[in-house]
Formats: C-alpha cells, sequence, structure tokens
C-alpha cells in the first residue's frame, strides 16, 4: 500500500500525463466512432438489407481480437496514436450502429405512418420522431461503446500511443503491483466515471443539451488548442524514444540531457515505454521517432539478417550490427556504452561464499547441489541452458521453469539457488546477488547504442556528437544501481539520468 | 355542389389478389363522408389513396379536379388533417408540439403555433393551460383522441381524412367523439372523409355513406337512404341491427296504407313512427298527423297490422 501511495506520488507528473492521454485517445475514438455509427445506422434504417450486412461486419470487427487488429493495423498505418484510434474507433462503431439502428427501426410503424400521413421531411421526421424516441438506446450503446473504448485503450500503448495501458504493460514487465494497480484501477474508474457521467446526460433533455454544450466546447476548445500549439512549435523537435522498462527510460533522459546541454536550443521530445523491439525499428523507419538506444545482440538476432552465428567478443559484434544496419537499413549506430546487459546466473552472495563461486565454470563441480529457477525461455532455448549444459559441463540437480518475475522471488525465499536474469537487473542489487562471471564468453554480447537513420546523423552532427560522450560510460553495477533507484525506490528516471552525468562530468550542473 | 374529391375507376391488386375492384365515388367539399364495411372490405385502403400512402394500380384520385399523383407530395400531405386510431400522438413530444407538428414543418413560427395549440385545445375543448405542455402519456385515450383531432385541424386543412379514429375507444367515449366531431364539422363545414366498420357510428356521422364489401361499392346514400332502399342483400343485412325497431316514417308513408288529407285542425305534427303510435285516435279509427308539412292520415288497425309485420320479419 505504501509502494503503492509512494509510486503514485513519485511518478505524479507521468500518471497524469498517461491519464490525460488516456482520456483523450478515448475520447476522440468515440466521438469519430459516433459520427460513423449514427449516420451510417441513419441511412440505412430504411434498406433492411444493407442495414443487417453491415451489422453482421460490424459484429465481426468486433471479434477480431484488438491485439491482433493492431497487428493488422501497423504496416498500413504506422504505429503511434494513429492506428490505435483506428482501432479503437472500429471497436466502438458496432454498440453504437446497432443500438441506433434497432432503436431506429423499433420506431412503433404506426407513429411513422403518422408523421409520413403529415407531409413530414425526412429531416423533421428524423429529428421530431425517430432520434428522440430511440435516443435512449442509442446512448447505451454509446456507453457500452465508450466502457469498451476505455478498457481497450490500454493497448494503445503497446504500439507507442500512451496512455494508462504503460503502467499495466511496466507492471507486467516488472512484476510491480503498483504499476498494475494503477493502471488498471485508473482505467477501470475512468470508464466508470465516464459511464456515469453519459448515464446522467442522458437523464433528461435539458442534461443532455448540457452535455452537448459541454463536448462541443470541449471540442472546440481542444481543437484550438491542438492549432495553436502546432503553430507555436514550428521548429521540428528531435524524438527520442526508449523501449518498456527503467533502462531505456533512463537512457533517453541521459541523451537528452547531452543533447540539450551542448545545444541549449534544441527541442527534445522523449517517448518513455514506446513498446517492443520491432515497434520502435518500424517507428525509426518511418521517420516517427529519429532516436532510441538498441543492443548490438538484440540487432544482429533480430534486425538485420546475419546467417553467421553471433560472435562473442563485444567489439566484433558492434562492428558487424553496425555495417550490417548501415548495408541493410542505411542507418548510423553510434557507439556502445560499457555495460553488457544480456543474460547470466546469480546465486546469492551466500551461496557464492560457501562454495567459492566467481565465475559460471566454477558450477560444474556442484552441479549436484543446484536447483535452477528459469525463465522457461531460456530454459529451452540454444543460447540459454541446452547451450549453455555443453558448454560449461553443466548438469544440474532440478530446473524449475517460472514466470520472469517470479525468479527473483524464488531465490529470495530460498525455493532455489540459482536464477538466470540480466546483468543490469536491479534485483541483483535488491536481493544481494552476486553475477557469475561467463568466463568462455557463451552468451552473446548486448551492448546499448543509439541508433539512427544516417540522413539524421548526417544533419545533426553536434546531436551526434552530444551522444558519443556516453560510449563507454557505465558499468554494469552503474546500471544496475539505476535501475534500482526507479524500479525499486521509486525516483524520477530523469533525476537518476541527471544526476548520474553530473557525477561523471558529462554535462555541466 | 362542389366536387372535392373524385374516386375513377379505382382498382387494387396484389398479384392475384384483388382488393379493389372498379370503384367510382365523388366526395363533396364539406361533407362528413363515411366509407364503412367489414374488415378487409379495402375502405381504409381507398381513403390511403387520397393522401397517397398507397398507390391504386388502376385508376385515378382527384382532388380539386387534379389528380393527386401531380401534386407535390409533402404539399399535399402537408395540407391535410389525419387522424389514425388511438396513440398516434409522438410521445416525445408535448401536446402543443403535437398539435403544431405540421405548422412546425411550415415554417411558422413558435409564438403562432402556440397561439393555434391553445385555440384548438380551446375547440376540442380540453384547458389549454392545462394540457398544452403535458405528454401524451399523462392523458387519458379520449383526450390523446381530441389532441389527434386538434392536430389534425391545425393547418385549417380543407380535409381531414380519419380512420377509425374512435374505433379503440369505450362506448360512452366514443359517442363523446363522435358528438365532438359532429359540432366541430357543422361549425368548420370542413371536408371530412371518416372510415369505420360500425355502422352505428356511420348512420350517426355521415352525411353520405359508401358502403364496400369485399373491394367493391355497395351503395353510396344518405343514412336513410341506406337504411330504407338497401342496394342489395349485404347492405340491408349489414344495417340490419341498426334499423329502427318500428322503422322509419319514409318506409311507412311509401306503404299505401297511409292516405293524403287536406289540413286539419287534429293533424299533429310527428318525426318518427314511435311518435305516430303513440297518437290517440279519433271516433273511426283515425290517425291524423302530419309529416313535413304534409298532412296524413292513417287506420289504427293498419298501423298495427304494418307493425306486425315488421316485427315477423
Amino acid at each position: 500500500m505504501t509502494e503503492l501511495l509512494n509510486t503514485i506520488v513519485a511518478q505524479k507528473s507521468q500518471i497524469e500525463q498517461a491519464l490525460w492521454e488516456h482520456l483523450s485517445l478515448s475520447f476522440w475514438a468515440l466521438v469519430i466512432a459516433i459520427l460513423i455509427a449514427i449516420p451510417l445506422a441513419v441511412s440505412l434504417k430504411n434498406s433492411r438489407h444493407a442495414g443487417e450486412i453491415v451489422l453482421q461486419l460490424a459484429g465481426v470487427m468486433q471479434t477480431i481480437p484488438s491485439l491482433a487488429l493492431l497487428g493488422l493495423l501497423i504496416p498500413l498505418v504506422g504505429i503511434g496514436s494513429v492506428p490505435a484510434l483506428i482501432a479503437l474507433v472500429v471497436y466502438g462503431i458496432m454498440p453504437i450502429y446497432q443500438n441506433t439502428y434497432s432503436g431506429l427501426r423499433s420506431v412503433d410503424p404506426n407513429l411513422e405512418e403518422a408523421a409520413t400521413a403529415f407531409g413530414l421531411s425526412r429531416w423533421k421526421k428524423l429529428t421530431r420522431l425517430e432520434l428522440p424516441m430511440a435516443l435512449p438506446v442509442i446512448l447505451s450503446g454509446i456507453r457500452i461503446s465508450l466502457v469498451m473504448i476505455i478498457g481497450t485503450a490500454t493497448l494503445a500503448a503497446l504500439i507507442g500511443a500512451g496512455g494508462l495501458g504503460t503502467y499495466i504493460m511496466l507492471g507486467i514487465n516488472q512484476n510491480n503491483n503498483a504499476y498494475l494497480i494503477i493502471g488498471a484501477g485508473l482505467s477501470a474508474l475512468l470508464a466508470l466515471l465516464m459511464s456515469a457521467l453519459l448515464k446522467y446526460v442522458g437523464a433528461s433533455k435539458k442534461h443532455l443539451k448540457q452535455g452537448i454544450v459541454v463536448a462541443t466546447l470541449a471540442l472546440v476548445g481542444f481543437g484550438g488548442w491542438r492549432g495553436w500549439s502546432s503553430f507555436q512549435s514550428k521548429s521540428e523537435p528531435i524524438v527520442i524514444a526508449g523501449k518498456l522498462g527503467s533502462e531505456p527510460d533512463i537512457l533517453i533522459h541521459m541523451y537528452k540531457d547531452l543533447i540539450v546541454n551542448d545545444d541549449p536550443h534544441a527541442k527534445v521530445e522523449l517517448k518513455a515505454n514506446f513498446g517492443g523491439t520491432s515497434f520502435l525499428f518500424r517507428a525509426l523507419r518511418n521517420d516517427q521517432i529519429d532516436i532510441y538506444p538498441e543492443f548490438t545482440g538484440t540487432v544482429l538476432q533480430s534486425l538485420v539478417h546475419d546467417q553467421r552465428s553471433t560472435p562473442h567478443d563485444p567489439v566484433k559484434t558492434y562492428q558487424r550490427a553496425r555495417r550490417l544496419l548501415k548495408q541493410e537499413y542505411d542507418l548510423t549506430y553510434l557507439k556502445p556504452m560499457k555495460y553488457q546487459n544480456g543474460y547470466d546466473l546469480a546465486v546469492t552472495a551466500d551461496f557464492a561464499k560457501e562454495h567459492q563461486l566467481t565465475k559460471l565454470s566454477d558450477l560444474a563441480k556442484i552441479n549436484d547441489q543446484i536447483t535452477a529457477g528459469f525463465d522457461p525461455d531460456f530454459a529451452n532455448q540454444k543460447d540459454g541452458y541446452l547451450g549453455l549444459k555443453s558448454a560449461y559441463g553443466l548438469s544440474f540437480n532440478q530446473v524449475k521453469t517460472m514466470e520472469p518475475a517470479l525468479r527473483y522471488q524464488a531465490i529470495a525465499a530460498g525455493r532455489v539457488n540459482l536464477v538466470d536474469g540480466y546483468t543490469t537487473d536491479p534485483q541483483v542489487r535488491q536481493y544481494h546477488l552476486k553475477v557469475l562471471k561467463d568466463d568462455q564468453h557463451f552468451f552473446p554480447p548486448y551492448q546499448g547504442a543509439p541508433l539512427m537513420k544516417a540522413s539524421f546523423a548526417k544533419k545533426h552532427p553536434q546531436v551526434v556528437k552530444s551522444l558519443n560522450k556516453l560510449a563507454g560510460k557505465i558499468t554494469e553495477k552503474d546500471m544496475q544501481e539505476m535501475n534500482y533507484q526507479v524500479t525499486v525506490q521509486h525516483r524520477k528516471a530523469s533525476q537518476v539520468a541527471h544526476e548520474y552525468l553530473v557525477e561523471y562530468h558529462l554535462i555541466k550542473k | 355542389m362542389i366536387r372535392l374529391i373524385k374516386y375513377e375507376a379505382i382498382g387494387m391488386q396484389y398479384g392475384q389478389n384483388v382488393i379493389l375492384k372498379n370503384i367510382n365515388l365523388t366526395i363533396n367539399d364539406g361533407e362528413l363522408f363515411v366509407l364503412v364495411g367489414p374488415s378487409g372490405s379495402g375502405k381504409t385502403t381507398l381513403l390511403r389513396m387520397i393522401n397517397r400512402l398507397t398507390a391504386p394500380t388502376a385508376g385515378n384520385v382527384y382532388l380539386n379536379e387534379k389528380c393527386v399523383k401531380d401534386y407535390d407530395l409533402r404539399e399535399l400531405r402537408l395540407h391535410m388533417g389525419y387522424v389514425l386510431q388511438s396513440s398516434s400522438l409522438f410521445p416525445n413530444l408535448t401536446v402543443g408540439e403535437n398539435i403544431a407538428i405540421q405548422l412546425e414543418q411550415q415554417g411558422v413560427n413558435k409564438n403562432d403555433r402556440r397561439k393555434r395549440a391553445i385555440e384548438l385545445l380551446d375547440q376540442v375543448g380540453l384547458s389549454a393551460s392545462d394540457f398544452i405542455d403535458r405528454h401524451p402519456d399523462e392523458l387519458s385515450g379520449g383526450q390523446q383522441q381530441r389532441v389527434a383531432i386538434a392536430r389534425s385541424m391545425a393547418t385549417q386543412p380543407q380535409l381531414i381524412l380519419m380512420d377509425e379514429s374512435f374505433s379503440a375507444l369505450d362506448p360512452v367515449l366514443r359517442a363523446q367523439q363522435q358528438d365532438l366531431l359532429l359540432n366541430l364539422h357543422r361549425q368548420s363545414r370542413t371536408t371530412v372523409v371518416f372510415v369505420t366498420h360500425d355502422m352505428q357510428e356511420a348512420l350517426r356521422l355521415g352525411d353520405r355513406i359508401a358502403v364496400i364489401n369485399n373491394g367493391q361499392l355497395q351503395q353510396i346514400g344518405s343514412p336513410n337512404e341506406i337504411l330504407e332502399q338497401p342496394a342489395n342483400q349485404f347492405v340491408a343485412d349489414f344495417f340490419a341491427t341498426a334499423r329502427p325497431r318500428l322503422g322509419t316514417m319514409t318506409a311507412l308513408l311509401s306503404s299505401k296504407l297511409v292516405q293524403k288529407t287536406s289540413a286539419t285542425d287534429q293533424s299533429v305534427a310527428v318525426a318518427t313512427v314511435a311518435e305516430l303510435a303513440s297518437l290517440t285516435p279519433d271516433s273511426a279509427g283515425w290517425l291524423h298527423f302530419q309529416y313535413q308539412g304534409q298532412d296524413f292520415q292513417i287506420q289504427t288497425t293498419d298501423l298495427l297490422h304494418y307493425l306486425g309485420q315488421r316485427e315477423d320479419r
């Protein structure tokens, strides 16, 4: 509970930002869905055939898993808010259309005939009879749609549109319940609140008028603000994005500080927790972002087409990654930092002392005393435990596979005495673990470095110069410490990043 | 008399199903004209051809000597009143808004619409201040139908169409509404075409009545003509229960039992057979009476014989 409160206090402005992003994304999705669904239903209400077909079609769209829909949209419209908005609109249309259509069709035919016989125009009939009669049903459709949109909008974080989903994803990734509660709780609260608001609006004609006035004002105000701000920011900002998690967040804040330190007029926009590797890579190539930190090992294994096995030498790995990125995608890969963030095996400090363990080759002699807790992927991959077995002659007494986030808790509780992990995981510090040295260089080296388009690098030599100051800096211990401060102590990534740069005299205070 | 509506060789057919067959009919301006017949006879279809809710498959309907097909549809309907069976008020609108809906479509301003609604509520016997802002669901069935009548008069139309307008009301309310309609019609002389399956209602309301059965016109005439000279067995049977028990004066006078006489002091003016039967005969057994300014006499025994024969029928 206190952890939750601490997180909320520390992240207040980010939470507000996420809430705002979530709200505005949902709001626009709802407005667009209404603007599509209601006129569609109105125009199809008299043609039974077409109306039913559209109803079926909307139903089918509803059944596409939202994640799949987002995936389908990425090749078409890229990443960020646009595909998120499109997906949410697609979801939002169905309940509104269905309710409007059936609401309009269920108007008493007697009344319809009376209106026709009185010589009322179609518009008059619609506004004076049909829409008012169908209104309660339409409003309940809008409410259903709104709740769905707010819920589904949490997935927008997956493709870099931000919102409360960012917290849910971070929470899942880092096994951080405070984040999960913030993300899920706030989105649920938002849905309830908005639904109640709509119910109030639908309660009477007067409320409806008030609601329409407020919504219109909000629309006009927001449009004006957007127009004004886009008019204001004429110079294009440099957009730096990071993957999910505290480490990329810290790194991009360092990038920003370094750039702004050298050029106080530079405009830098950060997109933290922007998404996974492929999203970011695509975003970079589509000019939606300018820079993001990427690992050398990831480049060779997932981004470029490398037939050969990944070298164990970090320098060679970097060289090859740089060359292939340039060759295949015309990207510039700046020099990497010092620390390696790859797989490792860790034991408790006591256990290491007891058996005098410092490196992986020390493990072979105590095979029968080891109960390992491994991530299921790691346990079954050739570059994981399977390869490790033959490289170091390992054959542990017992291997338990468990969720990545649970491994550290398991070792802290003494249920296992060895776990796999990443070298910069803050839990290494949190639980006083000992990382064993990969003395035979089995694990592919993962070093982080800024990735950008060659054209961008050419156009901004100053930025390249600023970012290169990080080359060869930051040890694994440093990174662990910083990750620890952000994820466990809930300090702001920007502060932690800034302190490091100042401490190592990379920027002036 | 000015001819307002003319049906000319009207036919209506859905595939093999004949709804109406060669209907020729004229309705005069200012008449309260009733179309009566059993359900499924085609009378409502005939009514709906006037405002083009239904189009005939043969023949033409003329309004003011102009084929209804040639009117602008909206204009045609906008200048006609229409009263359906109950519950045709728009539930989302107030009584005032309901009454003025056609005026609203015509673009009459809000003030004038309200004024007209007040006027009309007054005419149909509802207190305007009490009813104008209520919603239909706060009204009784009879009140709703009064509002529907008020609504049909809003544009001061030349013609009001009424389709089974009182059929859903109980007998007492129905009689009240009929009185109201007769009253309003007497004042305004607006042409009303009234469809009903109830011959009592037809007789009560109609200046003239057209009897329809199986899509064919059986007879057109005044209530008296329909009763006394039914054109065929169907008409006679249909109105049998509606006939006055003692017959009509017209029937009696045409029976040859009655003798015209010159004016005498003894003559008493009568209007119905029942009144005649209550007179006291003279010493010779003659009943002396006056009907529509003409003096007649009849033997008491003859009258009793005549009435006895009617009873047997």
